[in-house]
């Protein structure tokens, strides 16, 4: 039975919204452990947190390899492609990386104000800028997509 | 896009109406999500010419019986 187009968006929805929480669990941890704020917690709160971030790898893990399923799946269905990829998706998308785009000025003007008192080294300083910069883009495009 | 929104007016639904077709049926027809119909016809999203064109050829009506400037 073909799908309505509603409930293609709505495939593509969910499996974007795993993919964001794995990879913010996974990176957040990840980022964590580069920027010493790991080593700063109790043990109980350090072992959840490790626990988080490699849950977080596997829900990461799991969606991605189901979004490349499910492109492979609509690639050859132009209808379903043409909802996937139209005009207000593209729209939306066009918004979210420019939010994207601001979140990453203002990230680096913060760390470079905050800079000696961070004490972060260039690469952790990017690893925070990679973190809130999807972030903050595959969010807005949820956010968008779910809103409109 | 909002202010933009505010000065387009459209009678898709009426249309439809007309034509006897759901939001989804049109949207198959012109190639774009049922979501992006919906969001045009409740004057959220700024459609392209090209689609303002496409609406028009299914509705078999000129382009400015769909859409009017709010003046």
């Amino acid at each position: 039975m073909p799908q309505t187009t509603d409930q293609v968006l709505a495939r593509r929805r969910v499996l974007l919204i795993a993919f964001l929480i794995g990879w913010a669990a996974w990176y957040g941890f990840f980022v964590a452990q580069q920027t010493g704020l790991y080593g700063n917690l109790p043990p109980l709160a350090g072992g959840l947190a490790a626990l988080t971030g490699i849950l977080g790898w596997l829900v990461f893990a799991v969606a991605m390899v189901k979004i490349l399923r499910f492109r492979q799946r609509y690639k050859d269905d132009p209808e379903a492609r043409a909802a996937l990829d139209d005009e207000l998706a593209r729209d939306q998308n066009r918004r979210a990386s420019l939010f994207g785009v601001y979140v990453l000025i203002f990230t680096q003007v913060a760390l470079v104000l905050a800079g000696d008192r961070l004490e972060l080294s260039a690469a952790q300083g990017a690893h925070v800028s990679i973190f809130l910069g999807v972030a903050s883009i595959m969010g807005a495009a949820l956010w968008l997509d779910m809103r409109e | 896009m909002g202010s933009d929104a505010k000065l387009l007016a459209n009678r898709i639904k009426v249309w439809r109406a007309e034509k006897n077709l759901t939001q989804e049926e049109l949207a198959r027809r012109i190639g774009v999500s049922r979501k992006t119909i919906n969001t045009i016809e409740r004057g959220v999203f700024v459609p392209s010419t090209i689609i303002a064109l496409k609406l028009a050829r299914e509705f078999g009506c000129a382009v400015e019986k769909v859409f009017e400037l709010v003046e």
